[in-house]
């Protein structure tokens, strides 16, 4: 399939499409202001999968090399200005009170819609680092932002997830 | 070992391999938009290939009209045909009255068969009439010299002013060609035959004052991939509208056809922006007071989504410098029309989607902060082509209908905007041509 791909045969990039399409765009909805632009990443993610499939070096999964570019295109979609507008004294504010078994009645949807809700800033280094796994300095390098950024931006996001979770709390009681 | 935070676990859980159906239409969206990229000249670019080609059509069109047209046709005026009589023998010799019309010349030249027949007619200046090649004719209403060419001979007869003397050398047509009657009174003009004129130098005024309504098309383009989302959404939110534009032109018109016009010209295009915003929310507080001014109470009416709407306008001001070409055929003239509109004043005033938002509209005037202008103030040159039809209502009158296109190459926005904003107007110039 992937050598078809680098051959441009249409039938073996059309077979990656649909074997991968849906779980990158979830991934661009996470990252996305809103669904149209998680369309247009989708979209951008996969001609670059396209244009580039011959630098693709079979060490790594194939799907993992797909979810980097999916990625690093959504993060093209956001600037510097992003991280700068930080809600001060949050991470100074003690963690709501969450029973844990709310967090077992959040659908994907529902965490999806959450993630959403969160400033743009909050929610690319939420996502890189609680989803995608990537450590503070990666996501410094990435972002060109500083690490400590990074961390107060992630502590911030947390803070406001379960707010927003204490509050979806309070309604269903 | 890293302790992970109870929030980052069930996201991560939850999410990581979550799957979303992407939208149905998406592989056709990929494969278009790299297909689009493999062939450049397909891109957004086709409204200039399109108008630089229609100008390229036109201006053959023209070419190859000029190159008929004089290749044919030596210089040639308008005459009158005698009507067919009876058979005159060869080297007859045709008395006419004495009271002939005045007339100053004729000369014959050699040219395809078929009408050799000139007849005098009142006021009637300087001749060219096509004869047979091998035919030597004279005709001669006046008592001067009259020359004639025919077979690469010259022969020069004088004769009384009411003589016509016809001689052939070793074919004769004229068994078949109708009597000359040179008594009979000048016939009303029975068909307007026009051909190429040369040799006119003289130049004449026209002003033209012209009006259109107009198709406009617009292309957004965006510079960065990243724009593409911000551009798709302008497109969505803005809608063409109406177009219209006004001209007062000058038109120096030659003899032989060729124009030159320069003026005035005004474009406008107007656009529909609309937007609604699901994700704003209005929350609107209204007191409510009894009839003793008391407080009563305090209705609370919570609005999710807001509508923008905004009437966008852009207009142009330019000064057209055109060529053309112009086939009088009496009541009717038609033109081709080319050349540049350089336009030196580009306005633009509304509201669009905000570039760094997309969610909320912002106006693009500047009018508040001139350093978030987004429009050049003037855009260049553009081009412009149109044919047109004249129509003679009466001497010195003309009506104009004259469809055309003009493009913008240049893009109205500056060069710091996310995405090129160009245009490709087409319209139905309607107006009226004075001589002056």
């Amino acid at each position: 399939m992937i050598k078809g791909c680098m051959r441009e045969d249409r039938l073996c990039q059309q077979e990656v499409f649909h074997r991968y399409a849906s779980k990158m765009f979830a991934i661009c909805l996470r990252y996305a202001r809103h669904r149209m632009e998680a369309e247009d990443i989708l979209q951008d993610a996969f001609i670059k999968v396209y244009d580039n499939i011959n630098q693709f070096e079979a060490k790594g999964s194939f799907e993992g090399w797909i979810r980097r570019i999916v990625v690093n295109t959504a993060l093209k979609n956001y600037s510097r200005k992003s991280f700068a507008s930080e809600q001060i004294g949050m991470e100074n504010l003690p963690d709501p009170a969450i029973e844990p078994t709310i967090y077992d009645h959040l659908n994907e949807e529902e965490l999806l819609a959450l993630i959403a809700s969160l400033p743009h800033g909050y929610r690319v280094v939420f996502n890189l680092y609680a989803i995608e796994g990537y450590s503070h300095k990666e996501i410094a390098d990435m972002l060109e932002i500083q690490e400590s950024t990074s961390r107060s931006q992630l502590v911030k996001a947390r803070k406001m997830l379960q707010t927003l979770i204490e509050e979806t709390q309070k309604i269903a009681v | 070992m890293k302790r992970r935070h109870e929030v980052d676990d069930i996201f991560k859980h939850k999410l990581e391999h979550h799957a979303v159906p992407a939208p149905p239409d998406m592989w056709d969206r990929i494969v278009q938009a790299r297909e689009k990229r493999a062939y450049p000249l397909m891109l957004p670019g086709r409204f200039i290939i399109a108008g630089s080609a229609a100008i390229v059509v036109l201006s053959l069109a023209a070419a190859w009209w000029l190159y008929q047209g004089h290749a044919s046709a030596p210089e040639v005026g308008n005459f009158y045909l005698s009507p067919i009589s009876t058979e005159i023998p060869a080297s007859a010799s045709v008395s006419a009255d004495t009271d002939v019309p005045e007339i100053a010349q004729t000369t014959v030249s050699t040219v395809s068969p078929g009408i050799a027949i000139v007849r005098p007619v009142d006021k009637l200046e300087t001749e060219t009439i096509i004869a047979p090649p091998s035919i030597a004719a004279t005709v001669i209403a006046d008592p001067q010299v009259a020359e004639i060419t025919a077979d690469n001979q010259t022969i020069a007869e004088s004769t009384d002013n009411t003589q016509v003397s016809l001689a052939r050398n070793d074919w004769s047509p004229l068994s078949h060609l109708p009597t000359l009657s040179l008594t009979s009174p000048p016939m009303p003009l029975p068909q307007y035959i026009k051909c190429a004129r040369f040799g006119g130098s003289t130049w004449r005024l026209h002003l033209e004052a012209l009006a259109a309504p107009e198709l406009p098309m617009r292309e957004l383009r965006p510079r960065q991939t990243e724009a593409q989302t911000y551009a798709r959404l302008r497109q969505q939110t803005e809608q063409s509208d109406y177009a219209l534009s006004a001209a007062l032109r000058l038109a120096l018109v030659s003899e032989s056809g060729w124009v030159l016009k320069t003026g005035l010209h005004y474009g406008q295009v107007n656009e529909n922006f609309s937007f609604f915003n699901p994700n704003e929310q209005r929350i609107i507080i209204t007191d409510i007071y009894g009839s003793d001014g008391h407080l009563i109470r305090t209705d609370t009416i919570v609005v999710n989504g807001a509508e923008y709407k905004a009437d966008n306008r852009y207009q142009w001001l330019d000064l057209p410098v055109l060529a053309g070409y112009e086939m009088d055929f009496g009541k009717v003239t038609f033109a081709l029309n080319a050349g540049a509109h350089i336009n030196f004043l580009l306005s633009a005033n509304g509201q669009f989607l905000a570039p760094e938002d997309l969610q909320r509209p912002v106006s693009f005037d500047g009018e508040d902060n001139p350093g978030n202008r987004v429009f050049r103030p003037r855009i260049g040159v553009g081009w412009y082509a149109s044919m047109g039809i004249l129509y003679n209502v009466k001497p010195g009158w003309q009506l104009m209908f004259e469809p055309g296109f003009r493009i913008y190459p240049r893009s109205l926005t500056r060069s710091h905007f996310d995405v090129d904003q160009r245009y490709f107007i087409s319209g139905i110039n309607i107006g009226v041509r004075r001589a002056l």
